[in-house]
């Protein structure tokens, strides 16, 4: 075990199971029921895929602001893409987030390992394509990980380098399904969100998002939980969601 | 410790109680209250002479407690204005002794008397200088003390009295502290009631026990207590300097009549204002808005000249940050009532600000030390552009996120 540890680092092998650290609540019933832990699991690695215009981008902004109105957070903005104004219109407070703009792989890697061992407790790492990283990193960040207790989320691309794939805790795949419209303008997006691959429960589940814009309808940001997501792939309706029309699906 | 440190300390009834005095001077020897509002508006006792704190009654008490407590005693109002006046008094009179005073409290001073002065021989001389000067401000003989630090101050000036002053010289500071109480000692309570409790009544008593065993009974204030009964009290006097006058001003380009106009500048206004405060390292306890027309006369403003609005406000704290001086302005502009071509917002009462304690409170507010000390070790590591802190500017400043947003190096 010992020389596993040397060669896939200290969180490879656990005894006994998984050690449950509780989950990192998001506030959104469906997306919180998602995981065993009811909450983004902490002290692990997740990965939020999809292909652009998927909503992806978007959910990772609007999580990120939700989570900053009681917790310091952190994006690692490898395109340097994100906008944090978008934090602040999602309802953010901009007081408690850190943003990370690396000019190299290595910097953005080591930016997220620090905050999070520093004690921030949601870093969000954002690109859209994800390049080929050495083995090391992604094991040293579950190590920060480990110290921290933080919660570590990929946003963006949709594939991962194998080295980072073989790391990854919870896999979510995001897909757009249609765009909310509210006179005449489009207001938000509405997405599915289904657990693809998950190291702590089957996978399958998902759940029903609406991302409402900042813009035009500055109110109204942030996401609204649809309900989850039955075995037909039909969502079940939430009656305290007040939808807007939906133009497609 | 430091030969050359020589502080008097220079203590005498309350300047409140001796306003009091001065009015009713057959009030001398009774009881008597004077009590004023605090921030909150609850009336407290400022100033209690001797036979009302005999009573019950002590500085900072609500003032229905120590009516209850002493029922006979004279009851006053401080005045504010005429304690101002007194307290500039005496500071020029302090002034004359040591450029170095700091006036802890209206009823407590100390002053740094280290060094040569050549307009006195000794330190005697100066000392009763010091003496007499104060008599002549406030009309009581202060009572003088001085030693090598703090502490020793404080206990000759109530060693000596009123119109007295007791000296300290060096090698005498533990036979001088040897028989104070150890109930006067700045302790814990707790540590207090222990050391009664094995029998150590005063400062000689504590210095035959070796500080080892102090520190073994006491922990960290076992250390406190040998060193204050050697009179080995670090601390210096934070000299009071006069700060300069805080404010903003703004000059319109044209006369605006409506106070939903003026509102729309007030965020630009909060902004500039806490980057003055800022600079000066306080906060504002009172905020005063002046609206002046065309007019308005330059000069010195007063709030009864025609074509000026003169309006005050006292925030619930004081307030240092631009997101805390907007509600206050704002509530400032909602009542003014008047055509104004030039604005300005003066920051009053500036005292230490509250930012640093109120952070403690913060949701993640600790954490977010540690976390800027991280994004402070990567900056060093590969340079001060990778991690930011964003906020958004204050105002209306459109979408473009260039013009919107305000970084600066996490």
């Amino acid at each position: 075990m010992a020389a596993l540890g040397r060669r896939y680092g200290r969180v490879v092998v656990r005894a006994g199971g998984n050690p449950s650290r509780g989950g990192l609540q998001t506030g959104i019933g469906s997306l919180d029921a998602l995981f065993p832990e009811a909450g983004l699991p902490r002290g692990r690695l997740s990965w939020i895929r999809g292909e652009s215009g998927a909503g992806n981008f978007d959910l990772g902004l609007a999580l990120l602001a939700r989570l900053s109105l009681a917790l310091p957070v952190a994006v690692v903005d490898f395109d340097h893409r994100v906008d944090p104004g978008d934090v602040a219109d999602y309802g953010g407070e901009l007081g408690h987030c850190w943003v990370v703009r690396p000019r190299t792989l290595e910097q953005g890697w080591a930016a997220a390992r620090s905050l999070l061992k520093a004690g921030v407790e949601f870093c969000l790492l954002q690109a859209a394509k994800w390049p080929p990283v050495g083995r090391a990193i992604p094991a040293l960040l579950l190590a920060a990980l480990e110290e921290g207790s933080g919660v570590a989320v990929m946003g963006g691309g949709l594939t991962v380098p194998l080295e980072v794939g073989g790391r990854l805790s919870v896999e979510l795949s995001c897909r757009r399904v249609g765009w909310s419209m509210a006179h005449g303008d489009v207001a938000g997006v509405l997405i599915h969100l289904l657990v693809a691959r998950s190291r702590m429960s089957p996978s399958g589940r998902g759940c029903e998002l609406r991302i409402d814009f900042p813009r035009p309808y500055p109110r109204t940001a942030g996401i609204v939980d649809l309900g989850m997501l039955s075995s037909s792939g039909l969502s079940d309706s939430n009656p305290w969601t007040t939808p807007l029309a939906v133009a497609e699906r | 410790m430091n030969q050359q440190v020589r502080l008097a300390c220079v203590s005498f009834p309350h300047l409140a109680l001796i306003l009091a005095w001065r009015t009713h001077p057959e009030l001398a020897a009774e009881a008597v209250l004077v009590g004023s509002l605090d921030r909150g508006g609850r009336g407290v006792v400022l100033a209690a002479s001797a036979a009302a704190q005999a009573m019950g009654a002590h500085i900072g008490q609500d003032l229905r407690q120590a009516e209850l407590a002493c029922p006979e005693a004279v009851r006053l109002s401080a005045d504010p204005i005429r304690i101002d006046q007194l307290r500039e008094q005496l500071r020029m009179a302090l002034y004359e002794c040591s450029p170095l005073v700091e006036l802890t409290t209206d009823s407590q001073v100390y002053l740094d008397l280290g060094g040569r002065d050549a307009r006195w021989a000794t330190e005697a001389a100066r000392a009763s200088h010091l003496g007499r000067s104060v008599q002549q401000v406030l009309g009581y003989p202060p009572a003088v003390g001085i030693g090598q630090s703090r502490f020793v101050a404080l206990v000759a000036s109530s060693k000596a009295g009123p119109g007295r002053v007791r000296m300290v010289p060096y090698g005498a500071v533990a036979e001088f502290l040897a028989d104070w109480p150890v109930s006067m000692l700045p302790l814990p309570p707790r540590t207090v009631e222990r050391l009664q409790g094995f029998g150590l009544q005063s400062c000689g008593d504590c210095l035959s026990i070796p500080l080892p065993d102090l520190q073994r009974q006491l922990g960290a204030d076992g250390l406190t207590l040998h060193r204050l009964c050697l009179g080995q009290d670090t601390a210096l006097i934070s000299p009071w300097r006069e700060i300069p006058p805080c404010g903003v001003r703004r000059v319109l380009a044209g006369v605006v009549e409506d106070s939903e106009s003026l509102r729309f500048g007030a965020a630009e206004l909060a902004e500039r204002l806490a980057a003055e405060l800022s600079s000066l390292g306080r906060a504002s306890g009172r905020l005063r808005l002046l609206l002046m027309d065309e007019d308005a006369t330059e000069g010195v403003v007063t709030a009864a000249q025609p074509g000026v609005f003169w309006d005050e406000i006292t925030p619930p704290a004081p307030v240092a940050t631009a997101e805390e001086l907007l509600p206050p302005i704002l509530s400032l502009f909602a009542r003014a009532r008047c055509r104004a071509l030039v604005i300005e917002i003066h920051a009053l009462d500036l005292t230490q600000p509250p930012a640093a304690q109120s952070l403690l409170w913060a949701v993640g507010g600790a954490r977010s030390a540690d976390i800027g000390r991280a994004a402070a070790r990567l900056a060093q590591r590969f340079g001060p552009e990778l991690v930011w802190r964003v906020e958004v500017r204050a105002g209306h400043p459109g979408d473009i996120p260039e013009e919107r947003l305000v970084w600066s190096p996490g």
